[in-house]
């Protein structure tokens, strides 16, 4: 089975600053949901901007459905657009405050031109319905909308053009628990409803455990753990995947932070052959400053450390400082 | 930050010889046959040819204005056609009587606008603010010629405080002769210690600056009353009153750093602004500067002198918002990076 | 240490926060749990007596060590704020002033509540050290830290000028997940060690139940339930409570796949 989203050894910079290095991850045809895992910094937001071309790549090559997406151009661009669509993260930023809920969904029907003029209004209307939201909210401005309203707009508008892939960048991190469960909830039906193939980016481990078969764990640029969520959160291989995990408050359970604490002295600058996490993990060794680990396949998934086999060692009473 | 400085400097320069190239270009847009100009509408066909060769008119457009580049860098700014002198020893003559007049008004502008700014912050939405804040639309809205006019029949005609014309009393003149150091009358009584020519300059100084620093006040004011009110917002004031400092601390010390920015661009602004805009000023109280000078020129079709006050003036302007560059990076750590 | 009885937050005529009781007790931590507009942080604001900056009036009775706070003047507040109840808040990095060094506004605050000036690099030193915190980074504006190392270092000021009550409005949820023990770590310390009494502020009823002694829920302005930390999260009354147990996703929890 070929799949929807193919990337390959991606590469982004911002300006003169690499950061991301090198990424590779399918999406598979839908239902399905790939978790890209990473905390700030990692350069998720990055790849998802880049994956709809908002951002320039600097190497590497994105397919979709067999076409080179960094390549695209004019019509071919729209159309892709049309398939691919993303929801951001701030309901505050990504909607305007001077237009209705009712015409901000209506907005991507008329750009291009999918559903003829008259059908625009009711075609809207129906998918902020699909996404739970009552008729009165159609009339309403952003400042009037809870959080969980506007990311509900957000996906209503993003499903308007019936995409095959959706890009969710943290859907829910801004919103309390209550709304949180409830937004997840609709993220399911329309995966069911729709045969939706989602890109689920979030720090939060059981969101993506919830939503997503296939993991891929995040930092600095660099992939660190690839594959089943069943696997990859449940009993993670890599040192990083294991500080998250660990980090993940649970009731009933204290955590013991599995990184090193940054205390703010002048670090010794990284090699740029090394490996991404060595200044925060605890198993790192000399080899990890001189040779960066490449993915390999252990235990049933995909892991970039060299000492993966030790993993299970990793316990740290109280702080550990660097 | 010596990075920062560099770069800077360097768009600077680039900025300033964007500017030469223009006003060169200008100047030769511009109808009318400078050696006509020059010589005269009587001239003879042999004298305007003489004129144009002495000028480079017949020479191919590169090399004239590598020529101009070039006299411009020595020095040679061109001949003033109204008052025939070089157009720099014309500068020179009228920018220093402008620049203490503005340099005083703008000093007083930051005097008077920032604390009024701040008060109308600290204030807002209660009376003061209000106060405050007609205060500042009015003196930016008043018209500098009736502003002048009001405040001579004011304090001169009605309550005889204030003289109206010249730089110093010239009866002065006998009693405590001015050794001329940089033919600025009040700077060179404060370098050579003539304290009665110092006073009576201070005295005609004060309803020009009062004129010319409405404007500026009224824009400090409304630029720092906005920059306050942002600042007062954020959390981080919150966090120093959470410390335990007093209100008076948070606004003069916590919450105004962070608002000079903003500030200091604004007073650059009106600092350029008020140099060629000082001619209804200097008209009035008879303090003949670079405004007048420019007004002259430019009633007279005087094209080498107009062109002279322009680069000037974007000279001031370049070197004005470099310095105002590296006063944000010093007071604002973020702009560095 | 503090004993709130029968507080309200109004805005004008409305409700923002109504506290029957709470009390905090030196040596331990009490959470606050709440969404969005449960009136947790208007209750943050109200013990340190900073509602009338955010327009709102306060009623009732907040007494820290016997003595009265509502009805004191700016002026006696001021002795009070940072000194005996200090504040931690939620952005670290916006809660730093963009303009100044951390060093400075370290030191300020020291000076301002009496600490002699030759006193003042050792107290700094001694406090950073307890938040696993290089003395390096006095040095550095607000820009050049990270989340974690920004917070670390509010909690250091407080620990510094030894306050014995410590509120900390939602001081994780702006950080990554792995930062965020470190934080909650820095705070057992502070109530382990110096027996600081901590109101602890948050959304996330998981990282209460890590920290707290004792929890109250709170839910548009009202208090729907309040007790023993591992009572209320395992056996709620209020059904509020429970839907909010329930909301909380967790690893190997439901699943669509």
């Amino acid at each position: 089975m070929s799949a929807l989203l193919s990337v390959e050894g991606l590469r982004i910079a911002y300006g003169q600053t690499p950061v991301v290095h090198g990424v590779d991850l399918d999406v598979p045809v839908g239902p399905y949901g790939v978790g890209l895992i990473g905390e700030s910094g990692s350069g998720k937001t990055t790849i998802a901007r880049t994956l709809v071309r908002l951002h320039r790549a600097s190497a590497g090559s994105v397919t979709f459905d067999g076409r080179d997406v960094l390549a695209l151009r004019g019509r071919d661009l729209a159309r892709y657009r049309r398939e691919v669509q993303i929801v951001f993260q701030d309901g505050d930023g990504a909607l305007d405050p001077r237009m209705p809920v009712l015409a901000q969904v209506v907005e991507p029907l008329a750009v291009h031109r999918s559903v003829p003029r008259s059908a625009r209004q009711e075609r809207a209307a129906s998918l902020l319905a699909e996404v739970g939201l009552p008729e009165e909210v159609m009339t309403h401005y952003r400042h009037q909308l809870s959080g969980g309203q506007r990311q509900r707009v957000l996906i209503a508008r993003a499903l308007a053009l019936e995409p095959r892939l959706l890009i969710l960048d943290e859907p829910t991190s801004a919103l309390d628990v209550t709304v949180q469960d409830r937004v997840l909830a609709l993220v399911e039906r329309l995966r069911e409803q729709r045969g939706l193939a989602y890109l689920l980016i979030s720090h939060n481990l059981a969101v993506v455990d919830r939503l997503c078969e296939t993991s891929v764990v995040l930092y600095g640029g660099v992939v660190m753990e690839r594959g089943p969520t069943a696997r990859v959160l449940t009993s993670p291989r890599h040192p990083y995947t294991r500080a998250l995990r660990a980090a993940v408050p649970e009731l009933g359970v204290q955590r013991i932070p599995l990184t090193r604490v940054s205390s703010g002295a002048p670090e010794r600058a990284r090699a740029a052959s090394a490996c991404a996490y060595v200044d925060r993990c605890p198993l790192a060794v000399a080899r990890c400053r001189t040779e960066a680990p490449v993915l390999r396949p252990y235990d049933g998934r995909e892991v970039a450390c060299h000492r993966a086999e030790e993993a299970d060692n990793l316990a740290v009473d109280g702080l550990a400082t660097g | 930050m010596v990075k920062f400085l560099v770069g800077r400097l360097a768009q600077a320069v680039a900025v300033v010889f964007g500017v030469m190239v223009l006003t060169f270009l200008i100047a030769r847009l511009v109808p009318g046959d400078p050696a006509i100009a020059y010589a005269g509408p009587k001239a003879t066909p042999a004298e305007l040819a003489a004129a144009r060769r002495q000028f480079g008119l017949d020479d191919p457009p590169p090399q004239q204005l590598l020529r101009y580049l070039g006299g411009v860098l020595r020095g040679d700014w061109g001949t003033s056609l109204h008052t025939k002198a070089p157009v720099l020893d014309d500068l020179v003559r009228v920018v220093p009587t402008t620049l203490v007049l503005v340099t005083a008004a703008i000093v007083v502008a930051v005097l008077v606008g920032v604390p009024l700014g701040i008060f109308a912050a600290r204030s807002q939405g209660r009376l003061g603010d209000v106060v405050a804040k007609v205060v500042a639309i009015l003196s930016v809205s008043f018209p500098v010629f009736w502003l002048a006019l009001l405040l001579q029949l004011l304090f001169f005609s009605r309550l005889g405080w204030f003289p109206v014309a010249g730089q110093y009393d010239p009866a002065l003149d006998a009693t405590s002769p001015l050794f001329t150091v940089v033919k600025v009358p009040l700077v060179d009584a404060l370098l050579t210690g003539n304290w009665p020519v110092l006073l009576s300059g201070l005295h005609h100084l004060a309803l020009p600056v009062a004129t010319l620093a409405a404007y500026p006040v009224g824009a400090c004011a409304m630029v720092t009353r906005a920059a306050m009110l942002d600042n007062l917002a954020e959390e981080h004031v919150r966090m120093v009153r959470a410390l335990g400092f007093s209100e008076r601390s948070v606004l003069t010390r916590f919450a105004l750093r962070p608002s000079l920015s903003p500030i200091l661009s604004i007073v650059a602004l009106v600092f350029a602004y008020s140099l060629t805009n000082s001619f209804i000023v200097e008209s009035v109280f008879n303090w003949p500067g670079l405004g007048s000078y420019a007004i002259d020129s430019i009633q007279s079709l005087d094209v080498p002198a107009i062109l002279g006050v322009t680069l000037f003036v974007a000279l001031i302007y370049v070197a004005l918002n470099l310095l105002v560059d590296l006063c944000q990076a010093y007071v604002d750590p973020r702009v560095r990076s | 240490m503090i004993r709130i009885r029968d507080l309200r937050v109004e805005y004008g005529d409305r409700t923002v926060a109504h506290v029957p009781e709470l009390d905090l007790e030196p040596g331990s931590v009490t959470g606050v749990a709440g969404e969005s507009g449960s009136g947790k942080s208007q209750t943050a604001l109200a013990v340190m007596g900073l509602s009338r900056y955010a327009g709102a009036t306060v009623s009732g009775s907040i007494t820290l060590d016997g003595e009265e706070l509502l009805g004191k003047s700016e002026r006696q507040w001021r002795q009070i704020r940072g000194r005996r109840v200090a504040m931690i808040m939620q952005s670290p990095r916006a809660a730093l002033n963009p303009t100044m060094r951390l060093g400075t506004v370290f030191a300020r605050t020291l000076r301002l509540h009496g600490v002699p000036r030759r006193e003042v690099a050792a107290r700094m030193s001694a406090a950073l050290e307890e938040v696993v915190l290089s003395p390096a980074i006095l040095g550095r504006y607000p820009h050049q830290v990270s989340g974690g190392q920004a917070q670390r270092f509010a909690i250091a000021i407080v620990s510094a000028l030894r306050a014995k009550v410590v509120i900390a409005d939602e001081p994780t949820s702006a950080l990554d997940v792995t930062v965020q023990a470190e934080v909650i770590e820095v705070l057992r310390r502070l109530r382990d060690v110096h027996g600081t009494a901590l109101m602890f502020i948050s959304h996330d009823l998981a990282v209460i139940g890590e920290l707290a002694d004792a929890v109250i829920v709170m839910r548009r302005g009202q208090v729907v339930e309040s007790g023993p930390t591992a009572q209320v999260l395992h056996d709620p009354q209020a059904a509020y409570t429970a839907e909010l147990l329930a909301a909380v996703p967790v690893i190997g929890g439901r699943r669509t796949t």
